[in-house]
This record gives C-alpha cells, sequence and structure tokens, in this order.
C-alpha cells in the first residue's frame, strides 16, 4: 500500500534518512522504533507527505506523492491518512464530538449526516460516549489520547501514522491505549505505523523495526 | 466553514473578542454620525434663513447717517438699485428674488425697526400667515407689530403709530416674531408706505440721492441649492458693496460647534481611525500566530489552505458583521439623541439691524435656536457599512496570505 524506496533526507546537516526502504501491507499493524533523533518523526513526515525527502520516491497505492503540490498532498492526507499525535493536538475549546468531526469537515463528499454517524459510532468504540459535549480540557490524558485516535480514523483512512502516542501517558493508560488500537486494528481495514521509544509498546503491535543510522532493520 | 469551531473560539477568547467588536462598532458610529454630520453642515447653516423662507439675503454697505433722526438706513443697508436688483434675479443659482425696505425710526423717545414688505412676498405672506387676527393685508396705513413693541411701547390693535409724516394704525400684534430676529422689525408696513417714509427723509436723501431708483435695501433670495457655486463671489461681481448672507456665512460657526467634524475632531477620527486598523491587523496577525499550532494541526489532518481562509475570513466576516450591526445600533440612537439636541447660532449684526448704541437695542437676542437636521439614513448606513466591511476584511484576507507559511511539519509533535 505505501512504499518508501531510497529515501534520503539531511536535518541540520546530518544523514537523518540513509538509502531507506521500506513497504507497509494493507491492514499491518507495526512499530518503528529508535532512539530520540533517530528520525523517527521526519520518517513519518515522510510517509504522510508532510516533508519531502531529499531524494527518493514515496508510493501509496501505486500513486507517486512526490508530484503532488501542498493543496493535493492535504487532500491526499484527508482522504488516506490518520494521525495521532504524542501531543494530541487537540483543539482545546472544543468539544470531544467537535475535535473528532473537525477531520472530517472538509470532506465535500460525505454527507453530513454521515459524518455525524461516524463520529457518533468513533465516540462510542472509545469509550467516551458519555463525555460527547465535553471540552477537552476537561479530559485526562489518556481520554484525550482517545479523542485523538477517534479524530486519525473518522475519514477512515487506509493509514493511521501514531507519533509516540502512548509517550505522554503512564503505563497503565497507555496499555488501555494499546488496547484500543488493537481492538480498532482488528475491527477496521486501516494499517497502523506506530513510532514508538517504549519496548513494551512495539511488541504490542504485529512487526517491529529498528531505525537506525537512517535505515530500518 | 465550521461554524461550532467559530464559535467556540470566539466563547474562549470572549474578551478580546468583545473588546475589537466594541470598539470597532463605536468607531463606526462615530464616523457615521460624523459623515451624516458633515453632510448636514450645508443644511444646519442654512437654518437661521431658511426660517424666514430664503437663502441668501443680500445687503449693501452704505453711509453712517449724519444724525439718528427719524426715518434713516443703517448703514449696511444702502439702497440697492433695480440693476442690482436684476442681476441678483438672474444669478445661476437664484430661484426668486424679493426685496424689502428697512429702516430705522427715531422719534423723540422711542426707536423702532420698520419693514416695508410688498404685497405678494413671502415675507408678507409669512406676516399674514403668522398674524392672529388673521390680516390679509397690508394697505397703506396699516401696521402689524411684534409683541414684544407692544409690550415695551404699550401699543394695541387699533392704536395709532406715528412714523415721520404718516400715521399708521395696529392691525394686529404677532405673538411669534416670524422672522427669527433675522431683519428684526418690530413693524411692518406695506412697501409703498416704507417708500414714501425713506424718499422723504432728509437723512436718506442727503446720502442716497437716487433712492427714488430704489427697489429696496435688502434682497431676499431662494436659491437652488443643487447649484454650487461661491455665492459671495457671484453676488459681489455685481457690486464690491454688496453685502451677503447664505449657509456659507454660518458654515464655520457650525463647525465650531460641532467638535466631532471641526478640523480638530477630523484629525482625531483619522487618528483614531488610523490606530483602530492597526490594532485590527495586530489582532489578526497575533490570532495567527497564537494559533499556529492548532493551523499546523488542521494542515496535517487534511485542511487545506482554501478551507483555513475560508473558516477564518468567516471569523472575521463575522466580527466585522457584529461590529457594523452593533455600530448601526449605536448611530441610531446616537442620532435620536443629536436630534434632541439644538445648535445655536449668532447672527451677525448686520443682518439684526439694531442701533447697538441703544442699550435696550443691544441686548437683543442674536441668537437662533435649532435642532440639529439630521437623522440615521438606511442608505447611507449601508453603504458605509458596506465599505467598512470590504475594507477590513480586504485586509484580513492580506494577512491570511501568511496561512501559506504555516507549515504542517513546523508544529510540536
Amino acid at each position: 500500500m505505501l512504499r518508501l524506496e531510497n529515501i534520503n533526507k539531511q536535518f541540520k546537516g546530518q544523514q537523518v534518512l540513509n538509502s531507506l526502504s521500506f513497504e507497509i501491507k494493507k491492514n499491518e499493524m507495526i512499530s518503528i522504533m529508535g532512539r530520540s533523533g533517530s528520525g523517527k518523526s521526519t520518517l513519518l513526515s515522510i510517509m504522510a507527505g508532510l516533508q519531502a525527502p531529499d531524494s527518493g520516491s514515496i508510493v501509496f497505492d501505486e500513486k507517486q506523492l512526490g508530484v503532488l503540490n501542498e493543496e493535493s498532498l492535504a487532500s491526499f492526507r484527508l482522504h488516506n491518512i490518520g494521525f495521532v499525535f504524542q501531543d494530541f493536538l487537540l483543539m482545546p475549546s472544543l468539544s470531544v464530538y467537535d475535535n473528532i468531526y473537525i477531520a472530517a469537515h472538509p470532506r465535500k463528499d460525505i454527507a453530513k449526516t454521515i459524518k455525524h454517524q461516524r463520529v457518533t459510532d468513533l465516540i462510542e468504540k472509545v469509550g467516551l460516549a458519555s463525555k460527547a459535549k465535553q471540552r477537552i480540557d476537561k479530559l485526562s490524558g489518556g481520554e484525550r489520547q482517545r479523542v485523538a485516535i477517534a479524530r486519525s480514523l473518522v475519514n477512515k483512512p487506509k493509514l493511521v501514522l501514531a507519533d509516540e502516542p502512548t509517550g505522554n501517558l503512564d503505563a497503565s493508560t497507555a496499555d488501555d491505549i494499546m488496547s484500543l488500537f488493537r481492538s480498532l486494528h482488528s475491527s477496521i481495514e486501516t494499517s497502523f505505523v506506530i513510532i514508538t521509544h517504549d519496548e513494551h509498546i512495539a511488541t504490542l503491535t504485529d512487526k517491529t523495526y529498528q531505525l537506525t543510522n537512517g535505515s530500518l532493520q | 466553514m465550521m461554524i461550532r469551531y467559530m464559535t467556540s473560539y470566539f466563547l474562549s477568547q470572549r474578551y478580546k473578542t468583545t473588546a475589537l467588536v466594541v470598539s470597532l462598532s463605536i468607531y463606526f458610529a462615530v464616523l457615521l454620525i460624523a459623515f451624516v454630520l458633515l453632510r448636514a453642515i450645508p443644511d444646519i447653516a442654512a437654518l437661521p434663513l431658511k426660517s424666514i423662507g430664503v437663502q441668501t439675503i443680500v445687503q449693501k454697505t452704505g453711509e453712517i447717517p449724519e444724525q439718528m433722526i427719524g426715518v434713516v438706513f443703517p448703514h449696511s443697508n444702502a439702497p440697492i438699485s433695480e440693476e442690482e436688483y436684476q442681476k441678483l434675479s438672474a444669478l445661476e443659482f437664484t430661484e426668486s428674488a424679493e426685496a424689502v425696505l428697512f429702516f430705522w425710526f427715531f422719534d423723540e423717545s422711542y426707536f423702532k425697526a420698520v419693514s416695508g414688505i410688498k404685497p405678494e412676498s413671502d415675507v408678507a405672506k409669512l406676516i399674514i400667515d403668522n398674524s392672529p387676527n388673521t390680516v390679509d393685508s397690508l394697505r397703506l396705513n396699516d401696521a402689524i407689530i411684534t409683541s414684544s413693541l407692544s409690550e415695551r411701547q404699550n401699543l394695541a390693535i387699533g392704536d395709532n403709530i406715528v412714523i415721520g409724516h404718516m400715521t399708521f394704525i395696529v392691525r394686529d400684534v404677532l405673538e411669534k416674531h416670524p422672522s427669527a430676529n433675522i431683519v428684526a422689525s418690530d413693524i411692518y408696513i406695506s412697501f409703498q408706505s416704507a417708500f414714501d417714509l425713506a424718499t422723504a427723509s432728509p437723512q436718506i436723501t442727503n446720502l442716497y440721492s437716487d433712492i427714488s431708483q430704489t427697489v429696496g435695501n435688502v434682497v431676499l433670495l431662494k436659491t437652488n441649492p443643487s447649484v454650487m457655486v461661491d455665492k459671495e463671489t457671484a453676488v459681489k461681481d455685481i457690486n464690491k458693496k454688496l453685502i451677503v448672507f447664505s449657509e456659507q456665512s454660518f458654515t464655520e460657526e457650525v463647525n465650531d460647534q460641532l467638535a466631532l467634524v471641526s478640523n480638530a475632531g477630523q484629525t482625531l477620527l483619522g487618528i483614531v481611525g488610523t490606530l483602530l486598523i492597526i490594532a485590527f491587523c495586530l489582532l489578526v496577525f497575533y490570532n495567527l500566530k497564537t494559533r499556529e499550532t492548532e493551523i499546523a494541526t488542521l494542515r496535517k489532518i487534511g485542511w487545506k489552505l482554501a478551507d483555513l481562509r475560508l473558516q477564518f475570513g468567516a471569523e472575521s466576516a463575522i466580527i466585522l458583521a457584529t461590529s457594523l450591526l452593533l455600530g448601526n445600533v449605536m448611530a441610531f440612537i446616537g442620532f435620536q439623541y443629536l436630534k434632541q439636541t439644538t445648535i445655536e447660532l449668532a447672527l451677525p449684526w448686520d443682518i439684526t439691524a439694531k442701533p447697538h448704541f441703544l442699550m435696550e437695542e443691544n441686548a437683543i437676542d442674536r441668537t437662533i435656536e435649532a435642532a440639529l437636521p439630521v437623522n440615521y439614513e438606511p442608505i447611507i448606513a449601508v453603504l458605509a457599512s458596506g465599505a467598512m466591511f470590504a475594507f477590513f476584511i480586504s485586509i484580513s484576507l492580506l494577512i491570511f496570505q501568511q496561512l501559506k507559511n504555516i507549515k504542517p511539519y513546523d508544529m510540536a509533535k
């Protein structure tokens, strides 16, 4: 589904990714580990079309991302990629419902009623039905991450990229979040890439890669 | 545009948003009021003369009488010739003209200001309309007097008044001064009688040998307000000695009284407006800077720049629309207040010709009080709102060009 071929990327004069090649198949759940500064987040950005590599190609469903302009890449992400961030990156002034809805809002091809249904279903799935109208700043860290996960799935993406999704959570909440990932993974046809530095989290995915010296092993 | 995103942002920034909306609305209201006042200045300045149904009064500088005895012309009321009158009537802005013969009469104990008016003139109609006993015309020996003269000299209907060689019978007493102190006469008589008295006065004939040729010494002009010419220059071109009182004569005084539209007021409005534009720009810019993470997140999850521009543009549009709506309400209230406000205009001595050397006459109230002729005008309000909306929304859209510089990968994890 997503293929990276000979990706090179320098960051602040350092070769962060070095002839990196890698493929994610449909419905796969993998983790990428690496020490701090190893280029994990840069790799994730390149996978999502947020950053362009210095060289190499990214192919998503046999389409080259390198030829797309910024607006087309935004449209590509809207339709194909879901994001989960370490800092959640939710809108503090919005409710749980609206924080999820906001990701579906630009989709003109989906009727409002369907968007509403999807948001409601996802709130149910992540276990926040009773807090749908609550503002984000009233929620705990684990609850916020659940909202972020629901947001990442509202457009039914083919790929969810999670950058240290448990990085700001305690061990027990982190396990809960991973359980949620696993349960969602089993019920929907979406691939998950989880970037983490936590070996325990990595063991909960189907496959784990190590990013070392700019290459995946 | 996601409405709930917008409203939740406004609510989270309620103090900042309210301050901006209130500042914009107050400024808009003040600007609208100032603009309407500015447009109304000619109308306000025309009020004193409008009260006697004319827009312009022409007199002529003459000579100071040797002695204040009998019938005399004040020095600002020299006789106007037929030729001058015809030229005044033919001026581009003149719709109609009529002449009055005004003089002072001094007898042993009293002073009287007298106007001779032609029966068909508008001034005569005004006097007759204000005549409580509906005197329908002024015959040769008829006089209509003001209540002020009636009180001062104990005169009543049917009494005789002697002016020069003529005796007049008081036909009526005017309760309200119809000429609003312009050409402030105590007595109104027929033009023919006034002419006979003037031509028989040694004080007048000594100074003006051509008095028998005069058509009067005060010419009242009704003018066409759409003809925009300098009336004073046009009249002075006929004879430099002619003096003109029109709305132009009062414009400066109106300006002085309406601080909002004075030069200082306009400068202040300009400065406040500039500061407000700067504040608005800074606020929109600050809004983008403080929401960079939010914007970057939205770009990450698939919002296009066009979606963001629409969202933030709508926010600005709602703020502006609310401000303008509130501003219009404020302006409406402001106009209701202004309509109750009166403006006082002091008339020049020349058109309230009274002998200033007589203490009693010098004390005459020379001010005209009038309500400001201003109204909330919906068309102007809509046009001004549209212009302000377009201006500020253009500024916002210009600043939103910065959105493309907020890259989705720059921000926090």
